[in-house]
C-alpha cells in the first residue's frame, strides 16, 4: 500500500514539472512498558506513519511531508515541497537524488518474534527485572526503567529508478536503581539495546543496576589534579557522540562549525587509535543496507592509526565537494535527511585485560558515566562534565566511589592521550568500544 | 479545521464511554510548523508541514495505558483504543496498589493567545527575508566570524483536551523562536556563542526585535572567547549570571521537586517538606502563570488549572509539583504540573517557568570581596541526578574574578555540585532578573520551559576546568 502512495506522489510531481522527485515513506509501531518504584507505571502503544517528499527543480531542493494520504493532501505536499525549493538559491554543482546502485545485504536487523512480542510478555519481563533487583539487596529503595520494543518499515522511491524497502526491529531494556543506607543515597543503572529481544539479558541488567547503585553508597572525596583515568564505554559514548560524532559530519566541517575542519589526512589522535563507522555490522543498532537517500551502505574508516581519513557525507555535502556520498544520511519522514554516524567502532591497537589496566595505576579515577555530556562543544571540542559514577583507583585497585568530581578537557587532547583499551568490548547502543585508559586528565574535586 | 478535530473527539469520547474504564483523557492536536536553518548565506535546512494525531490515556483496573496514532481514521482509532483497554487491564492485574486520581472540577474553556502576524499566514519567502536581514547585519560586524547560523522556527498548535469527567478545553498556541550562533576563528583559536529568543505569539515579536543589538551582543561574545584561556579547576567562589541561576534552579531544584520523582524515591528532596534545604536568601518558584512565559499555560494536560508554586521559601522546602496521581500519593492538591510534549506522549510531571527570586545586592557589591573566583554566564544546558542530588550545568562564557574585578575570559566550563550543599552556599543575590526560554527533556519528551533569576554568588562550588 505504501508503495502505491509513493507512486502516486512521483506521478504528481513529474506532472507538476519538477526535474526529479524522491518520496520516503515510514511506518513505525512501538510498545513500551514503564516501571516506577515497584509497580508497572504505564503501558504505551504508539503507531505513526507518513511520507517525506523532496523535489529537485532549477538546481535546488525542496522538502515537505504529510501524514494524510488523501489525493488532495498528496498534491499539496508536492506543492509545498516545490515552494520550499523555489526560495532556495540555485546551486550549480547539484546533481539531484541518488542513482540506482547495488545494495548490500545486512544481517540480523529484523526478527518476526520481536515484532510480534506481546505486551503481556514485555510486561512480565519488566516485572521480572524488578523482582530480581528488589530481591538482590535490601538496600534497594526504588527502581524505575522499562522495556521498549519497536518495529519500523522504510520505503524509498525516486524518479531516477531507485525503489527500496527495509524493515527492522529493536528491543531495549533499562533499569535505574536507587539504594539507601543510613545517611547515604546512591543510584545506579544499566541498559541493553538489541535488534532481537531474545538477546536481552534481563537478569544481568537488573543485577548490574543494583551492583552499581550499592557500590556507590558512602562515597568519599579525593584530591583533584592531573591523573590517569579509565573511561568506560558508557561514558565514552556520551562524550564522543556529542563532540567527535558531530564534528566529523561534513555539514559541520564545511560550515566551519567543527573542530575537525581542515584536519583531513592530518594526525589528530594517538596512532594506536582507529575509529570505524560500520553500517553493515550484523545486528547493530544502526545497521542498515541503504541510507535515507538510498545510497548503499559501506564501512568507512574515520580515523586510521591516528590520522583523520574521512568525514561523513550525504548527497548534498558530497556533491558540493565533487565526491560520492558515503551513505550517512539519516531521516524520519518529517525531516530533510541529516548526516549522522551509524555504528561507531573504537579500535585501539594496544589492548589488555581490565584488571591489568587498573593494576598499573597508582592514583587515578575510573569513570563509568558522566552527567552533562550533551553540553560538550562540538565546535571547539571543549567539554566539562560531572562524574555521575566514578571510583578512585588506588594502588592498582578500584577503592571506593567518588563523592563529587568533574572531568574537563578537549576531545582532540583526549584522543591523543589514549594509552590502552580493555579487551572486553561492549556495545552501548550503536557505540562499540572497550574501557580506555587515558594519561593525565584533569579531575576537579 | 477545529470542527474536524471536535467531531473526532466527540465520537472517540462516545466510544470510550462504552468501554469499561474508570477514567480516560485524550488530546487531539494539529500543529502547523516551519523551521529554517540559514547558514553562511544560504538556506541549509527548511522544513514545513503539519502533523496531527490523537493520544488517549486509559485508566482501567487501577492501571494506566496510553495509546497514540497519527492516522485519523475512526476505525483505526477505535482499534487502538481497544488495545489500550486490554493493556490497562493487563497491567491492573499485575499491580499491587491501584492508581487513584485526585478529583478535580471539570472545566469547559477555550485558551487562545493573541496573534497578530500569524505564522500560518506568512509565506516562506517572508520568513526567508527575516533570516536574511539578520544575516546581513551579523555578517558585517567582524571578519573573524567564520560561521553564522540562524534558526527560525514557528508553530501553531490547535489542541483539544477532553476527559471522561466532562472536561473539554480548546487551545490555540502560537510560538516563534529565533536563534543566532556565531563562530569566531583567529590564529588557530576558536570561539563560539549562541542565543535563542522565543515568544508565545506570532511574528510580531520577531519584527519588534532589534537585530542590530542582538547580533552585536552575540558576535562580541564569540570574539571575546578568542582570548579565552583554559579555566582553573577546583573549588571557588562563583558568580552565576541570571541565565545560569535559572538553569541551576531548574536542574538542581526543579527536577527534584517533581512529584513523580518524589513519590518514586528518586528525589533528594523527598521527605523534606518544611525543612531547611537552602540559605535564607533562596526563594524558588515554578510559575505556570508567568505573563507571556515560555513555559506558561493556563491548564495542564490533565485539565487542571495551573498556578504559581513557591517551591522554596527563604530556604525552606514548601511544595512539590504534582499531577492528579501524585497529588493522591503526596496528600497535596494537584497543582497543574502534568505536561506532555505533544499528543503522542502521555502527560508526566513537569516544570513550567522555574526561577530564583532576586535579592538586593548590586553586582559590584557581590564581587568586591572575591579574591579569586569564576564568573559564569550563558547556558549551554545542564543535567541532574535527582536521586543522588548531583547537578552539572555548562556556561557559554566564563571570566576570572581577581581581587574584586572581572579579568580574563576562560574557555567554556561547567559547574557541578550537590544540590543541598550548593543551596546552602548561596550568600548573595543581585537585584536584576531575567527569564529565558529553553526546552526541558525528561522521559524522552521535550517541553518549552522558562528559567530565570538574578546573579547569584555561590561559595565553594566545583569548577571543572582543565587547568
Amino acid at each position: 500500500m505504501m508503495f502505491n502512495i509513493l507512486d502516486k506522489v512521483l506521478k504528481i510531481g513529474l506532472k507538476m514539472g519538477v526535474d526529479q522527485i524522491e518520496v520516503y515513506g515510514a511506518l513505525s509501531r512501538r510498545k513500551y512498558v514503564e516501571l516506577e518504584k515497584s509497580e508497572v507505571k504505564i503501558a504505551s502503544i504508539s503507531s505513526r506513519s507518513g511520507i517525506g517528499v523532496r523535489v529537485f527543480k532549477n538546481k535546488s531542493i525542496g522538502f515537505s511531508f504529510t501524514e494524510d494520504f488523501s489525493e488532495k493532501s498528496l498534491e499539496n505536499v508536492v506543492r509545498r515541497a516545490i515552494a520550499a525549493a523555489s526560495i532556495r538559491n540555485r546551486e550549480e554543482f547539484l546533481k539531484g537524488f541518488t542513482e540506482p546502485a547495488k545494495i548490500p545485504s545486512v544481517k540480523d536487523t529484523y526478527f518476526k518474534d520481536t515484532e510480534e512480542l506481546s505486551l503481556e510478555d514485555i510486561t512480565d519481563n519488566a516485572l521480572h527485572m524488578r523482582d530480581i533487583a528488589l530481591d538482590k539487596d535490601k538496600r534497594v529503595k526504588a527502581i524505575s526503567g522499562g522495556i521498549s520494543v519497536s518495529f519500523s518499515e522504510r520505503y524509498l522511491k525516486n524518479s531516477l529508478g531507485v525503489e527500496l524497502y527495509s524493515k527492522g526491529t529493536w528491543a531495549s531494556a533499562s533499569l535505574f536503581v536507587v539504594a539507601e543506607e543510613i545517611g547515604t543515597t546512591s543510584s545506579g543503572f544499566d541498559f541493553q539495546s538489541e535488534r532481537n529481544h531474545i538477546l536481552l539479558k534481563y537478569d544481568e541488567i537488573a543485577l548490574n543496576a543494583v551492583d552499581h547503585a550499592v557500590k556507590q553508597l558512602n562515597p568519599k572525596k579525593i584530591m583533584g589534579g592531573d591523573m590517569d583515568v579509565v573511561i568506560a564505554p558508557l561514558a565514552l559514548s556520551s562524550i564522543l557522540a556529542t563532540t567527535f560524532g558531530r564534528a566529523v559530519c561534513a555539514d559541520n566541517v564545511q560550515e566551519k562549525r567543527s573542530f575537525l575542519a581542515g584536519l583531513k589526512n592530518k594526525k589528530i589522535a594517538n596512532e594506536i587509535l582507529t575509529i570505524v563507522d560500520d553500517p553493515l555490522m550484523p545486528g547493530g543498532i544502526a545497521t542498515r543496507s541503504f541510507d535515507g537517500e538510498g545510497v548503499p551502505s559501506r564501512t568507512l574508516n574515520l580515523i586510521e592509526n591516528g590520522i583523520l581519513k574521512s568525514y561523513l557525507y550525504d548527497n548534498y555535502r558530497a556533491q558540493r565537494e565533487g565526491i560520492e556520498s558515503t551513505g550517512h544520511a539519516s531521516r524520519g519522514y518529517s525531516s530533510e535527511p541529516y548526516i549522522s554516524t551509524s555504528n561507531l567502532i573504537i579500535n585501539v591497537k594496544d589492548q589488555d585485560t581490565f584488571e591489568n589496566i587498573i593494576s598499573d595505576i597508582g592514583n587515578g579515577v575510573y569513570i563509568r558515566w558522566v552527567i552533562g555530556a550533551h553540553t560538550a562543544n562540538m565546535i571547539t571540542g571543549e567539554f566539562s562534565v560531572a562524574l555521575g559514577e566514578a571510583y578512585h583507583i588506588k594502588n592498582g585497585e578500584i577503592a571506593y566511589s567518588l563523592k563529587e568530581a568533574m572531568l574537563g578537557g578537549n576531545v582532540k587532547e583526549l584522543l591523543n592521550k589514549i594509552i590502552v583499551m580493555d579487551r572486553d568490548i561492549k556495545k552501548i547502543g550503536s557505540f562499540i568500544s572497550g574501557s580506555i585508559k587515558f594519561s593525565k586528565l584533569k579531575i576537579s574535586t | 479545521m477545529s470542527s474536524e478535530l471536535e467531531s473526532i473527539v466527540d465520537k472517540v469520547l462516545n466510544y470510550i464511554s462504552k468501554k469499561n474504564v474508570d477514567y480516560s483523557d485524550l488530546r487531539m492536536e494539529k500543529t502547523v510548523y516551519s523551521s529554517i536553518i540559514y547558514t553562511n548565506g544560504r538556506i541549509e535546512r527548511i522544513q514545513h508541514g503539519a502533523t496531527k494525531g490523537i493520544g488517549v490515556r486509559l485508566l482501567a483496573n487501577g492501571a494506566f495505558s496510553f495509546v497514540t496514532i497519527n492516522q485519523l481514521d475512526l476505525n483505526k482509532i477505535y482499534n487502538t483504543i481497544d488495545d489500550g483497554v486490554s493493556a490497562a487491564k493487563l497491567l491492573g492485574e499485575r499491580r499491587k496498589e491501584k492508581i487513584r486520581l485526585m478529583d478535580v472540577k471539570s472545566v469547559r474553556d477555550e485558551v487562545k493567545y493573541r496573534v497578530l502576524d500569524n505564522p500560518v499566514n506568512i509565506d516562506l519567502n517572508e520568513k526567508k527575508k527575516v533570516v536574511e536581514k539578520l544575516y546581513k547585519i551579523a555578517s558585517n560586524i567582524d571578519k573573524r566570524i567564520v560561521n553564522i547560523t540562524i534558526f527560525l522556527m514557528d508553530s501553531v498548535r490547535e489542541k483539544i483536551l477532553a476527559n471522561t469527567d466532562g472536561t473539554l478545553i480548546k487551545f490555540y498556541i502560537p510560538r516563534v523562536r529565533i536563534g543566532l550562533n556565531t563562530v569566531a576563528m583567529f590564529k588557530g583559536k576558536i570561539g563560539s556563542y549562541m542565543r535563542y529568543e522565543g515568544f508565545v505569539s506570532g511574528y510580531e515579536s520577531i519584527y519588534k526585535m532589534d537585530f542590530d543589538e542582538y547580533s552585536r551582543k552575540i558576535v562580541s561574545k564569540a570574539l571575546k572567547m578568542l582570548e579565552a584561556e583554559p579555566a582553573p579547576s577546583g573549588r571557588f567562589t562563583v558568580i552565576t549570571d541570571p541565565d545560569l541561576t535559572g538553569v541551576f534552579s531548574h536542574e538542581a531544584v526543579g527536577h527534584a521537586c517533581e512529584g513523580d520523582l518524589v513519590v518514586s524515591g528518586e528525589s533528594i528532596l523527598a521527605g523534606k517538606l518544611g525543612k531547611r534545604v537552602g540559605s535564607e536568601l533562596v526563594n524558588i518558584y515554578d510559575d505556570s502563570t508567568y505573563p507571556n512565559g515560555w513555559g506558561s499555560l493556563k491548564y495542564d494536560d490533565e485539565g487542571v488549572l495551573t498556578q504559581k508554586r513557591l517551591l522554596i521559601e527563604k530556604g525552606i522546602l514548601r511544595k512539590y509539583i504534582t499531577n492528579r496521581e501524585t497529588a493522591v500519593k503526596l496528600d497535596m492538591e494537584p497543582n497543574g504540573g502534568a505536561r506532555a510534549q505533544d499528543y503522542s506522549h502521555p502527560p508526566i510531571v513537569r516544570m513550567s517557568n522555574t526561577y530564583m527570586a532576586p535579592g538586593d545586592w548590586s553586582f559590584e557589591e557581590m564581587i568586591e570581596d572575591i579574591k579569586y573566583g569564576v564568573y559564569l554566564l550563558g547556558s549551554r544546558g545542564g543535567q541532574v541526578d535527582t536521586a543522588k542530588g548531583t547537578f552539572q550545568f555548562n556556561a557559554q562564557e566564563a571570566f576570572l574574578i581577581e581581587n574584586g574585578e572581572i579579568t580574563k575570559p576562560l574557555l567554556d566550563v561547567s559547574l557541578s555540585g550537590l544540590t543541598l550543599e550548593t543551596l546552602m552556599n548561596i550568600d548573595a543575590l543581585s537585584k536584576e532578573f531575567t527569564l529565558r526560554t529553553g526546552t526541558c527533556g525528561k522521559g524522552g519528551q521535550g517541553v518549552p520551559a522558562g528559567t530565570g533569576g538574578p546573579h547569584a554568588r555561590i561559595r565553594n562550588a566545583i569548577v571543572g576546568g582543565r587547568r
